[in-house]
């Protein structure tokens, strides 16, 4: 029995034990053994349910972060390149994307990611920084023209 | 899906096997590098539910470099399980019972402490000496740049070559080198 219209769910705040539980129960529902169906068991196994829940949506937020500079390390490697230097240059030349973006060209618009990548190489060179060499070819900066 | 969006979906997630050349390399810091390709995350589609790590090949572990002491100060632990039956193992003694041993121990110990680890742990192939099967071979497609660079030894350089290299100076004709 599921609480599915107005009337129920009304019901089920007020004084009508039978729908109280069924509240309760509801959330319950894929429990295993007695958590399941008997209430006095199950209200606890909500409650901590619930405040799991509450923690996680904390702890989401913080392993997709990890989870996206993994993959954006990733993408950078290819180009001999990694996040914290890249990360840097992007800020210097005022190219406003999050992890979030990065991590999706990285997978869906490999090209793009491989031109932010060059943009980062091109500019550390014209730093003077972690380059032998002058700006990788294809790269046309400022001080070319 | 079109024929080219299915093929690139092949390439994306088709398992590559890399070649890495243990010799003279330090097998902690090449564990950390050759734990990327097993567990995917050198790839940027990697996600820890997606089953997308590579094969490695590691060939001459049984020439690895290991460094400072680590062959008389480091030392592997094993117990049986029965009173008694703990026992210390240093590196060279286990080197010398198997060869690969070390480079496994050092990647296993790196991976992630779960369910896939054994998984992992399956597709790194470790081979004593650069003879590798057939099996193997034809299915090799990339290779794992080494941490170092091998240097050259001085007697496998030609006379030639140590004559015609730059010096600073001459030594005096009466001066003796002494051997």
């Amino acid at each position: 029995m599921v609480i599915t219209s107005p009337t129920l769910f009304a019901r089920s705040r007020g004084p009508d034990r039978f729908w109280k539980r069924r509240r309760i129960l509801a959330l319950s529902a894929h429990f295993y053994g007695r958590k399941q169906n008997c209430f006095r068991v199950a209200i606890r196994s909500v409650h901590r349910a619930l405040s799991f829940s509450t923690k996680a949506r904390a702890l989401k937020k913080r392993d997709m972060r990890i989870l996206w500079n993994t993959r954006i390390n990733a993408g950078c490697e290819e180009f001999g390149l990694n996040f914290d230097r890249m990360k840097i240059v992007l800020d210097d030349t005022g190219v406003a994307l999050d992890r979030k973006v990065l991590q999706n060209l990285a997978i869906w618009e490999p090209r793009s990611f491989r031109a932010l990548a060059m943009l980062t190489r091109a500019k550390e060179a014209e730093q003077g920084l972690n380059s032998l060499q002058g700006p990788p070819p294809g790269v046309v900066t400022r001080g070319m023209l | 899906m079109s024929a080219i969006r299915r093929v690139q979906q092949w390439a994306t997630f088709g398992r590559m096997w890399y070649l890495y050349d243990a010799k003279w390399q330090n097998p902690f810091d090449s564990a950390d590098k050759i734990k990327e390709y097993i567990s995917g995350t050198h790839k940027p589609i990697y996600h820890p539910l997606n089953d997308c790590g590579d094969h490695v090949v590691v060939i001459n572990s049984r020439h690895i470099a290991l460094p400072g002491m680590e062959w008389e100060r480091r030392v592997y632990f094993h117990h049986t399980g029965y009173p008694g039956g703990a026992s210390w193992t240093l590196a060279w003694e286990l080197h010398r019972k198997d060869p690969t041993l070390v480079v496994r121990k050092a990647v296993y110990s790196k991976l992630d402490k779960n369910l896939l680890r054994r998984g992992k742990m399956a597709r790194l192939h470790i081979f004593a000496d650069d003879e590798v099967p057939n099996s193997i071979l034809e299915n090799l497609s990339g290779q794992i740049r080494q941490l170092r660079a091998v240097p050259k030894r001085l007697d496998h350089y030609t006379d030639e070559e140590i004559k015609s290299f730059p010096r600073i100076f001459d030594w005096p004709k009466d001066y003796v080198i002494p051997n």
